[in-house]
This record gives structure tokens, C-alpha cells and sequence, in this order.
């Protein structure tokens, strides 16, 4: 008999034992203890296993290095209320707060459309630079630079994504140039210089953007002199309008 | 990394006593004896106990004094954390302690006295992260000890910090004491957890006994607290003249359940203490071993093997290294570099390449490696620690990975300095301007982002060399003999006396400082360094730590890269006064504050310990007994004289694989003995020392009569000495 065989006969027989064996009685743990037993301990192996993977969703410290991902709720709302709440929130300068409802939208889109790829580009890059109050001081909402720096290489692939979607010459500049400011803030100037005169590219006919480029390069030749600061980047960036 | 610094005005008052032989004072960690050696003391110290000075508390734990333990700084703190960990608890110098999110405030009295804030917070022997401290009030002394340890599986990221408190009645009249147990969030921290609610939403909790209920805090006994699940504890006790009474407390970094608390506290606080000691003495023991006889420098160089260990988060399955553990939470290529460094050549090859791993985050889709907004070093420090890391003590399997990564940053580099060279500007063919908010502090070009990108080149050709990719290698060394063609033609049209903070001259002494070490951008004889390095110490007062900004500001990293100049430059004695800066600016519990006041002795919110700072130390260290940056191994560079009593160096990774390395002087003659490396070594003879006749074959006399060369394969060497004329 094999031992698979034997332990079936066993269980096949469970039920003509007496109902209280097992521990306490002087008796060996009968089949149906064994059981209970197995559950018991199955259910404490689930219960700690969901418990962990809830603490590691919830508790931080393993945290990814993006957002939590959109939960079951957002994915159950209509998408135009998907794409408004992210685009509310973004206004409203709660960058972090939208991308699990860009994402969404990213999920949701039928026919691909530049602003969301530009929408959730600059949520990403103004996410890096939100600042929050905890215990009265300021602190980056995003928690580390590991974090934020994860954030701007996804933001720089979908503003990327906008420019190969964007159609007329002017919102191709205005993806351009918003590349183009992303990088200047985050202190990367060839880039930066690279953006603005390919903005300038795109649409030939708008002056500011080649005066822009040429503003850019005198920075670029006389950092120290340059009258241009950082604030001509003017962050945060907003939401493109569909 | 670095932030602007808020000193507050602090009472000054000098204090420059050292830790030396302060190793006898404390309790050695808890180890079972055998019962012969047991009774044998039992034996002896009943034959002594008429002059045994130390007393013990009623439950067996030891008692020493804290205060005995030298600290540099007007204001005393500790940071009880933990690797892995998300948070730390900071015992403050008023003797309570915060976690960035609350604050456990510990109000002891005894009649009308409040006890005093303590005047240090101590770790063992200045390194074993079990912290003490002592509070008076009146005739009563309150001791406190204190340490962390992980909170209980399935929870990875939180500490369990273990507190006992004891208070003596050290007068010779019955007294009342009360302690008070307060939790509160403070008014004004010095700094905040990342993930602390923006609004404090839940009421603190003190718990006691064994409930599901949540709480910031535990204790062992029930106390006459107005409400059972109030945040706050009172404990009246009566004391006889030289009766002692203790309490327990258990205090998590993030809310747990009493029933969680209690199950932990079921041990008692003493085999805590015990298992934490064991914890980091087993974690010292498994680097490499630096026997020197000297126990301040070896207690020094314990608490930044903690510190570096310590300072390390998890992201899913990489790790990342951060600045301290408190307002620096955060991740800098700069000083991670450091840390992956230190950690390298201290023998903790796994967890400096685990941190490598974790850098891989930090590269750009362009291949620029950048962390903070600005700083371009990032690229050549990332490139750098690869190589720190991967190539010691010998290649790793994973060195494919990162040599693409590195190829990647070169060709970004590349990229750059292509596009300058065609705008034909003066400065066009270097790295552009940046402006990072830290360091040299100023919107320029950077000299030392050159300096570290050329240092990134140098890796990345090891990197790709080491992978097997020769071609490529090659093609990244003629790039870097254009590039630094380049910086030493910008160098020369520079309108500065020495190495400037950036090519346009202005700017703050940072990247520059590291142009020889570890950039290897100029030779270490070049005048302009050593021009360099008079200038900023000159500012500071003498060879020692640098001042940042404000004469009186000294910034506690910065210049050890001028110690391992100095070392290579044959001036041991000014490396020397970098490393007893570096000594001397530390806690009582063996951090280093950044940046500090010397005139006040005070770090303001900027609190210690400082990564970078232990690093730098640990990493001086190294250099002046085992320097292996180059194509040469240099042995005893900057070997104090207590040191050539006879030290030993065990398991020391180099390039060369782990090494041995020992060294002692015996009258008139000094011997060394080390692993067999395939390359020349150059041995530095005792300081004040010269040769006092040709060496014998195969050794051969070096540049100066300071130095020896032994040929490659050479195992020991002996020579005879003479004092220096001067």
C-alpha cells in the first residue's frame, strides 16, 4: 500500500473515531486533529503572509520607487473622471497625489493623445520638487533623491512620448521647452540648451523661443555673469488643457 | 551634501581630553565563561572587593560613569538606529528621545530637584552603540542605557529601542523620587521622518501591559498614570540612602501593539543590551582588522565601521546609502561614493556592493549620474565607487553590468564636452556650469566636476578592462589623456594662484580639494596643490579639518582628501593633524558632526553623525597604512610612532587581494611583513626616521631616505634606521 493509499484510508475513516482525540485525552492526534491542525496552521501562514504584504504596501519601507500604484477604486471610475480628478489635483499643486490617477488614465486611453503623456510627465517632474510640512518643516514629498530621481527618468520618456504625439508646431514647442525647463532645474545644461534650440526648431515662427535658446547659451557661455537665474525656468510646470 | 547651518550661541568651553585607556572602564560584552574561569573570578573578586571601584546595581547590570567619556561638542547626542532600518531614535541632549515623527521626554526629579540635562551621552568605549548617560537631581542619580535593535519579523524597516532606567539614592537620607514619561510631538524638531502624517492624526499612546491596543511607548510596570491609555507615565518611588530602583521601557520607531512590546521586552534589558553588543562586535570583527595599539584610534575607527553600516535603507531588493540618520535621510552620489568607498576597504565588500547596486537608480536615460539638482560630480563619484567596490579584492561576477554603466556615463561625458568644444568658448571643452545648492556653492564651472569626471574615466577604463572589453577600455584612456590635455590647458589660463573652486575662479573650496586624491586629476608634486593646501589650511588655522564659509565654521570631510595629499606628499605630519582633527571633532558616542562651530563647539540642527565624516576617517586610516590606488602598493605612508610598537592589518581587501600587513620598529630597526602583491611596494619608514645605510637586496632606497621599494612578490623587508637632522 502506498503511502498516498494510506493516508486516504485514514481520512476515509476519520469519522468513526471519538469526536474529542488528540491532545489532552492520553490519545494520539487523530486524522480529523491533524486536519484542523493543518488549517490552523495554513490560516496563520496566509493571515501573516497577507499581513506582510499589506505592512509592505502600507508601512513604507520597502517602498517602491514610484507611487503606490492606482488602486481598485480609481480603476473602477469612468475615465473622464479618471483624467479630471489627475488634472484637478495637479493644479492644485498636489503632484504626487495625481500620478496614480495619471497612471490610470494611462491604462484607460483608446486613442493616445500627447497632453497625457505631457500631463503625467510634469506631474512626475513637479512631484520632485513638491514640498510638504511634516512635524512643522519642510521636506520633499517624494521621499529620497533615489525616489525623485526615478520619477524625472520616467518623466523625461513620456515627455518624450508627448513630443512623438504632439502634431502642430506650437505644442511641439511647448513639450520641447517644458523638456527643456525639466532639465535646467534638475542642473543639466547642454540638455537644457539642446531642448530649447530644438523648441526653437519646431516652431520657427514663434521669436521668443529662438530668444529663449539664444538667453540659454549666453548662460551657458558666462554662467557666473549671466543675469538668468532659475526662476526663469518657472517650476512647477502646469497641466496641458486636452 | 551639506545645508545651510543654524548655530545657535552656545556657552563655550574647551575640552580636549582623548578617550585613551578608556577601554578598561567598560563592561565587556556579555560572553559565557566556563565554570572554572567562573568560580575563578568569583574567587578574585571576592580577594579584591575592598578596592573594586565599580558598583553594581541591584540587577546585575554595571554601572560606569558616561561622563568620563570625552565629547567635543557644547551639546551631546547619540542616534540609536539600526541598517536597514527607516528610522532612528535620537537621544537629545536634554536626555530625551525623538524619532522624527515623537518625542519621549524622560522628567526625573527628586523632591523639588528636576535632574539636569546630561553632560554626555556615551557610547561604549566610544563606539558599541549602547548609549549611557547620567541625569542628577539632588541626591539622586539617574542612569540610563540605551540601545536598538530590529523590530521582530515580518517588520523590516523599524527599530525596537530598550531603555533602563535607574535611579540611586546616592544621599545618606530616605528621599521621594518621580519619574516622569512624557510623548508628545515636538514644537520645534530638528528634523522630520520622510513619512511622518502631515498632520498628526492619532493621539499618542503609552501602553503597559500586554494589548492589541497601538502605542509609541512601553513600559514593564504599571505606574499611577491619570489614565490608562493617556501619554503620559508617573512613577513615584521611595528611596533608602543607597537603594536603587529600576524601570524598563520599550520604545518603537513606528506605533506597535503593547502586546508586540511586551512580547519583545519578555527579554530582559540586560541579554538586549548583550545581544546588541554581540550584534556589532561580530559585525566590526567580519571587516578588516586593524590591530594598532592604540585604542582610541581603533575605538574611532569601530564607530564609523557602525556608523557606515548603519546609514544604509532598502529600496525592494537594493540598498542605498544615506547621510545620517536623522535631517540627511536622504540619498547624495557624493557622499554614497564615500560610504561605498570606506566600506570597500574596510572589508565589507558585499554591503559596498550591494550599494552599488542601489547607485544604478540614480543613472539618467542620457547616462549621467545624478542624485541632487546641480551636481555634476555625481557622474565620475558613481563611475568611481564601481570601481572602489567592484575591484576589491577582486573582480566581481557583476563587473559586466557596471562597466556598461559606466561606458554609458563616459559616452554622456563624452557627449558634453563634444558639444563644447564646438561653442569654442574659453572653457568650452570642460564640463558646463552648474549650480548645486551645496559644496562650492555658486553657479559656475565646477572645477571638481572635471576632476571627477576625469576620475570616472580612470574607472571606467578599469571597469571595462576588468570585463574584459580591452578595446574599449583603450578608447576610454586616450579620451581621458585629451581630457585632461584640456583641464591642464584650462588650468593654466585660470586667473588663480593655486586649483580654484571653478574655472571661473569663484566658489568655495569642494571638488577642487580632491584633484589628487582620489581624482588623480594632478600629480601629488604639482605646486598648485600644495598652494592649494596651504591656502585652505591657512584659513583654518593649520593642517586639520577645513572651514567652510565662515572662518569659524569647520567642515569635518573636505580636508581628509588633503590628509592623503599630504600623506603622498610626504608630509605624514600634516596628515597626520587631519586625522587628530578628525579624532578629536567626535561625540561621546564617536560620530562627527558636518559642520560646526569651533569657536562655540556647536552643530546647530545639523547633527551628527555625519556618513561622510565617518568615512573620511576610516578612509584616511586606511590610506596611511595600506594605499593601493595606484600602480604601486604603499605600505606605513602615515604610521604614527605608538603605532610601530607592532600593529597588525588583517584581511584588508586591495587590489591586489585581501592582505596582511604588520610592522613594528625594534630599536634602530624596522620590519615589515605583508602579503605577496604583484606589483612594487613602497614602504615608509617610522616617522622622524631615515635609512641608515643602503637597504639590502632585493630592497631598494625610494624617492627620499624615508622609503624603501621592495620588488614585486617581496613578503617582508628590514631595515636599519637613523634619527632625521633637522
Amino acid at each position: 500500500m502506498s503511502p498516498r493509499r494510506r493516508r486516504g484510508q485514514r481520512a476515509a475513516t476519520a469519522g468513526a473515531g471519538p469526536l474529542h482525540r488528540g491532545r489532552g485525552t492520553g490519545w494520539p492526534p487523530g486524522p480529523r486533529a491533524r486536519r484542523i491542525a493543518w488549517a490552523a496552521i495554513a490560516i496563520i501562514v496566509i493571515a501573516a503572509g497577507a499581513w506582510f504584504l499589506g505592512h509592505r504596501l502600507t508601512h513604507a519601507p520597502l517602498a517602491t520607487h514610484r507611487p503606490a500604484p492606482a488602486s481598485g477604486v480609481i480603476a473602477t471610475l469612468d475615465p473622464a473622471s479618471v483624467f479630471r480628478t489627475a488634472d484637478s489635483l495637479g493644479r492644485a499643486g498636489r503632484h504626487v497625489a495625481s500620478l496614480p490617477y495619471y497612471r490610470q488614465s494611462l491604462r484607460n486611453v483608446h486613442a493616445d493623445f500627447w497632453q497625457l503623456h505631457f500631463n503625467y510627465g510634469t506631474a512626475l517632474y513637479n512631484a520632485t520638487l513638491e514640498i510638504e510640512a511634516r512635524n512643522g518643516l519642510p521636506v520633499y514629498a517624494v521621499r529620497s533623491s533615489w525616489e525623485r530621481v526615478a520619477c524625472m527618468r520616467e518623466a523625461v520618456q513620456e515627455i518624450l512620448a508627448a513630443e512623438r504625439l504632439a502634431r502642430t508646431p506650437r505644442d511641439l514647442a511647448l513639450v520641447r521647452t517644458t523638456r527643456a525647463r525639466m532639465l535646467w532645474l534638475w542642473g543639466l545644461p547642454w540638455e537644457t540648451f539642446a531642448a530649447y534650440r530644438e523648441a526653437q526648431f519646431a516652431d520657427p515662427a514663434d521669436r521668443s523661443l529662438a530668444l529663449q535658446a539664444d538667453r540659454y547659451m549666453d548662460l551657458l557661455r558666462s554662467p557666473a555673469t549671466s543675469g538668468l537665474g532659475d526662476s526663469a525656468a518657472s517650476v512647477p510646470v502646469a497641466p496641458e488643457a486636452r | 551634501m551639506l545645508c545651510s547651518m543654524l548655530i545657535p550661541p552656545r556657552p563655550a568651553h574647551v575640552q580636549d581630553d582623548r578617550c585613551r585607556g578608556v577601554d578598561h572602564r567598560w563592561r565587556a560584552p556579555g560572553r559565557r565563561l566556563p565554570a572554572t574561569s567562573i568560580l575563578a573570578s568569583l574567587v578574585l573578586a571576592l580577594a579584591l572587593l575592598p578596592g573594586c571601584s565599580r558598583r553594581e546595581a541591584g540587577d546585575g547590570a554595571a554601572l560606569f560613569d558616561p561622563d568620563s567619556i570625552p565629547e567635543a561638542y557644547a551639546r551631546s547626542t547619540a542616534a540609536l538606529m539600526w541598517p536597514g532600518a527607516t528610522r532612528a531614535w535620537q537621544i537629545t541632549p536634554a536626555g530625551d528621545l525623538y524619532n522624527g515623527e515623537w518625542q519621549v521626554r524622560l522628567i526625573p526629579s527628586a523632591g523639588a530637584d528636576s535632574a539636569a540635562a546630561p553632560r554626555v551621552i556615551a557610547f561604549e568605549e566610544r563606539w558599541r552603540p549602547v548609549a549611557h548617560w547620567t541625569r542628577r537631581s539632588g541626591g539622586v542619580r539617574w542612569d540610563f542605557e540605551a540601545l536598538a535593535l530590529p523590530e521582530p519579523a515580518p517588520r523590516d524597516s523599524g527599530l525596537f529601542a530598550s531603555i533602563l532606567v535607574q535611579a540611586t539614592n546616592t544621599g545618606s537620607a530616605t528621599c521621594a523620587v518621580h519619574l516622569e514619561i512624557r510623548l508628545e510631538f515636538p514644537r520645534q524638531p530638528a528634523f522630520a521622518a520622510f513619512d511622518v502624517a502631515m498632520e498628526p492624526t492619532a493621539a499618542l499612546h503609552w501602553g503597559e501591559g500586554d494589548t492589541p491596543d497601538t502605542v509609541q511607548g512601553w513600559s514593564a510596570e504599571h505606574s499611577g498614570a491619570p489614565a490608562a491609555q493617556g501619554p503620559e507615565r508617573v512613577y513615584d518611588w521611595t528611596l533608602t540612602p543607597g537603594a536603587t530602583r529600576s524601570l524598563r521601557l520599550a520604545l518603537p520607531t513606528y506605533p506597535a501593539t503593547a502586546r508586540a512590546l511586551a512580547r519583545w521586552a519578555r527579554v530582559p534589558h540586560e541579554r538586549r543590551a548583550t545581544e546588541a553588543r554581540r550584534h556589532w562586535e561580530t559585525e566590526v570583527a567580519r571587516g578588516a582588522r586593524f590591530s594598532l595599539g592604540d585604542p582610541e584610534m581603533e575605538c574611532a575607527l569601530r564607530a564609523a565601521q557602525v556608523t557606515l553600516l548603519s546609514l544604509r535603507e532598502r529600496r525592494g531588493p537594493v540598498w542605498v546609502p544615506i547621510a545620517n540618520p536623522f535631517q540627511y535621510r536622504d540619498v547624495w552620489l557624493r557622499d554614497g561614493a564615500r560610504a561605498i568607498r570606506a566600506l570597500a576597504v574596510l572589508g565589507y565588500t558585499h554591503e559596498a556592493r550591494e550599494l552599488c547596486a542601489g547607485f544604478e537608480g540614480l543613472q539618467w536615460p542620457q547616462g549621467a549620474f545624478l542624485s541632487q539638482r546641480g551636481q555634476l560630480d555625481g557622474t565620475g563619484q558613481a563611475l568611481w565607487a564601481f570601481e572602489q567596490a567592484l575591484l576589491r579584492p577582486a573582480a566581481d561576477d557583476s563587473i559586466g553590468r557596471f562597466a556598461s554603466a559606466a561606458e554609458h556615463a563616459w559616452r554622456w561625458v563624452e557627449w558634453q564636452r563634444a558639444l563644447g568644444r564646438q561653442s569654442g568658448w574659453e572653457f568650452g571643452t570642460l564640463l558646463p556650469f552648474a549650480d548645486p545648492r551645496d559644496g562650492e556653492l555658486v553657479r559656475a564651472q565646477l572645477l571638481g566636476n572635471d576632476a571627477w569626471a576625469l576620475a570616472g574615466y580612470r574607472s571606467a577604463a578599469r571597469l571595462l578592462a576588468a570585463a574584459g572589453r580591452a578595446a574599449q577600455a583603450e578608447e576610454v584612456e586616450r579620451s581621458r589623456a585629451v581630457y585632461l590635455a584640456d583641464f591642464m590647458k584650462a588650468l593654466g589660463r585660470v586667473k588663480h594662484g593655486d586649483v580654484p573652486p571653478s574655472w571661473q575662479g569663484i566658489g568655495r573650496d569642494w571638488g577642487n580639494v580632491a584633484v589628487v586624491h582620489p581624482c588623480g586629476v594632478l600629480p601629488t608634486g604639482d605646486p598648485r596643490v600644495r598652494a592649494m593646501a596651504r591656502r585652505i589650511w591657512a584659513a583654518a588655522g593649520g593642517p586639520g579639518l577645513t572651514t567652510y564659509g565662515s572662518p569659524d565654521t569647520l567642515q569635518s570631510y573636505v580636508g581628509a582628501d588633503l590628509g592623503t595629499w599630504a600623506l603622498l606628499a610626504g608630509e605624514p605630519a600634516a596628515a597626520d593633524s587631519v586625522l587628530e582633527a578628525m579624532l578629536h571633532w567626535r561625540t561621546a558616542s564617536g560620530g562627527g558632526a558636518e559642520l560646526f562651530s569651533r569657536s562655540k563647539r556647536e552643530f546647530g540642527v545639523n547633527l551628527p553623525p555625519h556618513g561622510t565624516g565617518a568615512a573620511a576617517l576610516a578612509s584616511l586610516l586606511r590610506d596611511a597604512l595600506v594605499f593601493d590606488d595606484e600602480d604601486t602598493l604603499r605600505l606605513t605612508l602615515g604610521a604614527r610612532a605608538r603605532w610601530w610598537s607592532g600593529s597588525r592589518v588583517q584581511r584588508a581587501p586591495t587590489r591586489w587581494g585581501l592582505m596582511d600587513l604588520q610592522f613594528r620598529r625594534q630599536g634602530d630597526g624596522a620590519r615589515w611583513s605583508w602579503s605577496a602583491v604583484p606589483v612594487w611596494t613602497a614602504l615608509t619608514l617610522p616617522p622622524g626616521t631615515r635609512l641608515a645605510e643602503a637597504p639590502a637586496a632585493p630592497l631598494v632606497r625610494g624617492v627620499s631616505d624615508r622609503v624603501v621599494l621592495a620588488p614585486p612578490g617581496t613578503r617582508q623587508a628590514v631595515v636599519r634606521l637613523a634619527g632625521m637632522t633637522q
